[in-house]
Order: structure tokens, then sequence, then C-alpha cells
């Protein structure tokens, strides 16, 4: 039993590599430079992550048809109000039609930028459930990757996100 | 309704019933065998390729062995009926079986009925049944080429049916509400060919979404309450099996599973009803041993057969 418990465990690594669900990293080298993209907003206004360098940036992936996601995005409402003076930006990026995204995002009364995604920001940020955020440093490094919603998520969000502005 | 007389009711075509059928012909007793299912075969039938049924060296469908198997018995007189069992009076003789537009009497009974996909007992499950969500990829897999569809359990079955469901699929998500997978490893090294395939260890599915079909799974990881959502266009669930047994009320002795207790010679606790293949208590559900079942089930009831009615000479 054990034997068979060894060998699936090898395979799924050999299948999937890390599969974490959240991973910060503290040490800035050995952070990865997260792809470069650039996307429109609902009115058609360009973001480019390139031009947002020197800032902490979040990205949230997610969807109108993802429950887990609805229930992420006041709280990220809530990060977004309390450090928006700060060098801070959140995007949404959402992977829906732009129809839905804009019905929906005046429904929540989103304040911060939603972005249309595309499968190649998607793929470039392997991203194969949602919500998934990235907390991006200020040299373009992604500091912490969380999947998935969790009641009280903000917590630590916001940690990575002072422990980022500090650097 | 119609009173037809019987030496033997066999109820459920899958392999067990198939071969108790073809013993039972090739011994001319009055048998006949009832299948719920247009065809028979059972769950068996279901199953893409069948790898470990002796004679086969390079496997075959469960659609083909169960038609060979099924054209066996009838070619020794077994007549098979297509219809669904309802009930069944089974403590007294002669024992009557009801179905939805007969109803059959026999000296002896054998309860091959097997057993059927669990369901996850989910929203969504239900309401999206055939409209994306399947309990048999053979079945539905070719109409989700080039879509993204999640795999709900990964047992044997589970990892199976994804390896079929990667001929047409864009991508398969497995998900397993264990911390490993639980199938054979030989089957997992197969899918470690295949692009596309994604691994959700430790995850529950607890709703499936769509209006009109399925469109996006919730799964929920069971330590840490994280809650995500997969964009899937189909949902195929094997999270275990439960058996056929609703029919038969409190007739025969049932397990705290539903199972049917039957002894070493496959007598249940009522005389002249006996049990094979899935829907017997035991430990070993393959079509090996349910053929063995079947074989032993019919040779078994022969021999009750043949005491009844040297009682009744006597």
């Amino acid at each position: 039993m054990m034997h068979k418990s060894l060998i699936s465990s090898l395979l799924i690594v050999l299948l999937l590599g890390c599969n974490s669900e959240e991973s910060t990293v503290s040490d800035p080298s050995a952070r990865a430079t997260a792809s470069l993209f650039t996307l429109k907003d609902l009115d058609g206004r360009e973001y480019s992550l390139e031009s947002a360098r020197g800032k902490v940036v979040l990205l949230d992936f997610w969807a109108t048809w993802c429950p887990p996601c609805k229930k992420e995005i006041p709280e990220l409402i809530a990060i977004y109000d309390k450090y928006k003076e700060e060098d801070f930006l959140l995007w949404g990026i959402g992977l829906d039609k732009p129809a839905s995204l804009e019905s929906f995002s005046q429904k929540y009364a989103i304040p911060y930028p939603v972005l249309v995604g595309t499968s190649k920001v998607q793929s470039a940020y392997a991203v194969k459930a949602i919500p998934t955020v990235f907390i991006i440093d200020k040299l373009g490094r992604i500091g912490a990757r969380f999947q998935g919603y969790r009641e009280g998520a903000e917590t630590r969000l916001e940690q990575e996100i002072r422990k980022l502005l500090n650097e | 309704m119609s009173d037809r007389p019987y030496d033997l009711v066999i109820i459920g075509g899958g392999p067990a019933g198939l071969t108790a059928g073809l013993y039972a012909a090739r011994a001319r007793l009055r048998a006949v065998l009832l299948e719920k299912m247009p065809l028979p075969g059972g769950l068996a039938a279901t199953t893409d390729l069948i790898e470990n049924y002796p004679g086969y060296p390079q496997g075959v469908s469960g659609q083909e062995l169960s038609a060979r198997m099924a054209d066996q018995a009838k070619r020794f007189g077994l007549t098979i009926v297509s219809d669904q069992v309802l009930s069944a009076s089974l403590k007294d003789a002669p024992k009557a079986i009801t179905t939805g537009s007969s109803r059959y009497l026999a000296e002896a009974v054998i309860i091959a009925s097997g057993t059927q996909p669990r369901r996850l007992d989910i929203p969504g499950e239900i309401r999206l049944r055939g409209k994306g969500v399947s309990y048999c990829a053979t079945c539905d897999g070719p109409i989700f080429k080039d879509k993204d569809v999640a795999v709900i359990g990964t047992g044997d079955s589970g990892l199976q049916e994804g390896f079929f469901l990667s001929r047409f699929a864009r991508s398969i998500s497995f998900v397993e509400i264990l911390p490993h997978i639980t199938g054979e490893p030989i089957l997992l090294e197969r899918l470690k060919e295949k692009e596309g395939v994604k691994f959700y260890l430790n995850q529950e599915i607890t709703e499936i979404l769509g209006e009109k079909r399925a469109e996006s799974v919730v799964l929920k990881n069971v330590t840490s309450e994280e809650e995500t959502s997969l964009s899937v266009q189909g949902v195929f669930i094997y999270v275990g099996l439960e058996p056929s047994t609703q029919w038969l009320g409190r007739e025969v002795e049932l397990d705290q599973a539903g199972y049917v207790m039957a002894d070493g010679t496959l007598q249940t606790s009522v005389d002249g009803v006996f049990a094979a293949g899935d829907v017997r208590n035991k430990q070993c559900r393959q079509v090996a041993t349910a053929v063995g079942d079947g074989a032993l089930a019919a040779y078994m009831a022969e021999r009750y057969l043949n005491t009844v009615e040297s009682t009744h000479d006597a």
C-alpha cells in the first residue's frame, strides 16, 4: 500500500511538477520575473505591466461564473481602498466576456481597473483555477501567488503587500 | 400483466447474469433474464477497455465482451427481456418478480442486478445530468472533443475513463478528495504521456454550475477550505458504486451498504434465491469474478430446482 502511494506520488511530481496553491518568495533574488502584458480595461484603456514598475501590483484572475471569486471581491475592494494611496496597484483580470465583466463590475461597484483577460496572459501565468492572485514586487518579480479563496483572505494578502511595499 | 412460469428468473444482464443465463440455458432450465437497459452488459458494457479479463491479451471493449456473452447465452436458448424490475416477492413459492410491463413467476431467482454509479448529491448534478454531467465517458466522451472536462475521483474507473477522455478532450482536471491518487499506478503512468492533464488533490467538488449546460465547477480544499473554480464543459463522476438493490426491499438480507448477503454457495437468506456478481457482498468486483459467480449461482439454482422437484414428486 505504501509502495503504491509512493509510486503515485512520484508520478504526480513527474506529471505536474510543483502544484502548490499558495507560494510566497521571501528572498527577492529568488523571485521569478512576471510575464509582461498589455491588456485593455472595459473602456478600452490600455494597462501595461511594464509601466507599473516601481509599484507593488496585485493581479486577480477571476470570472463572473466563479462563486469563490465573487466572495473574494469585497475583500479585494477593501484592500484597494486601504492601499490605493501608496505605491500599490490592483488590477482584476477577468476571464470572461467583456459584457459580463461590465455588468458585474457595476453591480459590485468595483473601484479598481477590471482588465479583459486573454488566454495568452492566462497561459503565461499558468492560471488553471480561479481565483488566482499574484502579488508582484516593485521590480516586476512575483512575490506571492495564491490560488483559491478562503474567508479572511485579505489578511494573508495584506501581509504580503505590506512586506513588498516595505522593500 | 401476464403470469409466466419459469424455472429461473435472472435479474440483471451484466457478466454475472449473462453467465448464469448461459449455464441455465445449457442445463435446459426454463430461464429468463431481465435487463433494464436496452442492451445487456451492465456496467461492464460502459467500460472502454477491459484488459484483465483472461483470453484477450490486447484487451476487449466492454461493449464487445458483453455482446459476445449475450450472443453465446442466446445461442443456447436463453431468453433476454429488456424490462426494469420494480419489486419482488421472494419468500413464498412461486417467487414473483414485478417489472414495468409484466409479472414473472419462478421457482428460483438469481439476483445479478449489479451496481450503479454513486451520485455526489451536490447542487447542479441532477439538473445538468446529460447536459455536461455524465457517469460514462465511454458513452459520452466523443461529445467533448476539444473541450475542458473534469473527472471526479481518481480510482481505477476515474483514471481509466479519464484516459479514454484524453482522446477527445483538450484538458482533463482530475479531482480527488483524498491527498493521493487511489487508482492503479499503471493507469497513472499512461496519463503522464498525455498533455493537458492536471490533478487537484485534497479537493472536494461542491457545486456544478451552468445555465443550460455545465460551465464550471467549484472545488474546496478539504484542509485549508480554500475554494476555486474551474471552467469545464464536462463533468465525469466516478466516486464509487452502490448496489442496485432498491427494488428488493427487505426480501433478502442485505449488508449495511445494501449489498446482498450470500454464503459460499451464493445462497441468500431466502431458499432458492442466489446472488451473483457485483451486487453481492464480497471483496473483489471484477468481470472475472462476476463470471465465476454467475456459473456457480446457475449451478446451485439447478441443484435447488432438482430438490424442489424431488419434493413435489414425493
